[in-house]
């Protein structure tokens, strides 16, 4: 399920600071690696898991590939959010009924 | 409905708050019985203790599935708070990615009813909210908005009314 999937790119701390600094500006994975202390294969990794959740596209460019956030990867985490701002009025108007049909 | 929305400092969270005539210890009932908390939140096994692990089966509108939760504070008949782990967190117990938190505060008025602030946060392990918090620095969090209301103008009006309480991408 691509919502699991989303999620579970994002709960990764080093994989989520990289999808900021690419929320930031697209980026090659070399300009990406002088900010942290991992090795590049570790970098491209992280990448390909935030491809794989649909969170960041690559751009080739002649001999380079440049990376960007793809901001409609976070929908499902919208969407998420949603599901509960539709659910919890509803269900707290329901609150109101079950608490009047309750003995004192 | 009279749910009001409260500015929060929370980048992500759901907020409801209304005012019930009945007061807390008859609000308190109603949240920690299992049969009163079925009849208007989903069917469930509660238990008002702390460290007390329950689920609920979810409704559609929850998702589906089975809803992991554990009792994280027991204050009667003022505040309840549990972990909220959705069901597709639940496919895979080391899976903890979908974890949130749903509190309930309850505060007597003065007319002898209750304040009940509901909140639901913790939503996805705060990624929303680094993402959000460096993307209103760019473009990048106007590109999110469109997105947002599209998919909301594909809503039903339910899911369409006002928003209350809910997510706020200004850091």
């Amino acid at each position: 399920m691509i919502e699991a999937e989303v999620f579970r790119a994002l709960a990764d701390p080093t994989r989520r600071a990289v999808y900021e600094r690419l929320a930031g500006r697209e980026m090659t994975v070399s300009e990406l690696k002088s900010g942290f202390a991992i090795s590049q294969p570790a970098i491209s990794q992280h990448l390909a898991a935030l491809r794989g959740a649909g969170l960041v596209r690559e751009r080739r460019q002649g001999r380079h590939a440049y990376y960007h956030i793809d901001p409609r990867g976070l929908a499902p985490l919208l969407d998420w959010i949603d599901r509960y701002r539709a659910f919890w009025p509803k269900r707290i108007e329901k609150l109101k009924d079950v608490l009047k049909g309750m003995d004192p | 409905m009279n749910h009001e929305t409260e500015p929060n400092d929370a980048t992500e969270s759901v907020i409801v708050e209304c005012e019930l005539a009945e007061p807390p210890a008859k609000v308190w009932r109603a949240l920690t019985e299992p049969a009163l908390l079925a009849s208007w939140l989903m069917p469930n096994d509660i238990r008002p203790d702390v460290g007390a692990r329950f689920t609920f089966q979810a409704e559609a509108d929850a998702g589906g599935g089975i809803i992991a939760c554990e009792v994280l504070t027991a204050e009667p008949p003022h505040l309840l708070r549990y972990s909220w782990h959705g069901a597709d967190a639940h496919r895979d117990a080391s899976d903890r990615v979908l974890d949130s938190v749903v509190t309930f505060v309850l505060t007597e008025t003065a007319n002898g009813g209750t304040h009940l602030r509901l909140v639901h946060d913790g939503f996805p392990s705060g990624a929303l909210q680094s993402v959000a918090r460096f993307a209103s620095a760019t473009a990048t969090v106007a590109s999110l908005e469109v997105e947002r209301a599209r998919r909301r103008d594909r809503r039903s009006p339910v899911a369409n009314a006002p928003a209350r309480g809910g997510l706020r991408w200004v850091a």
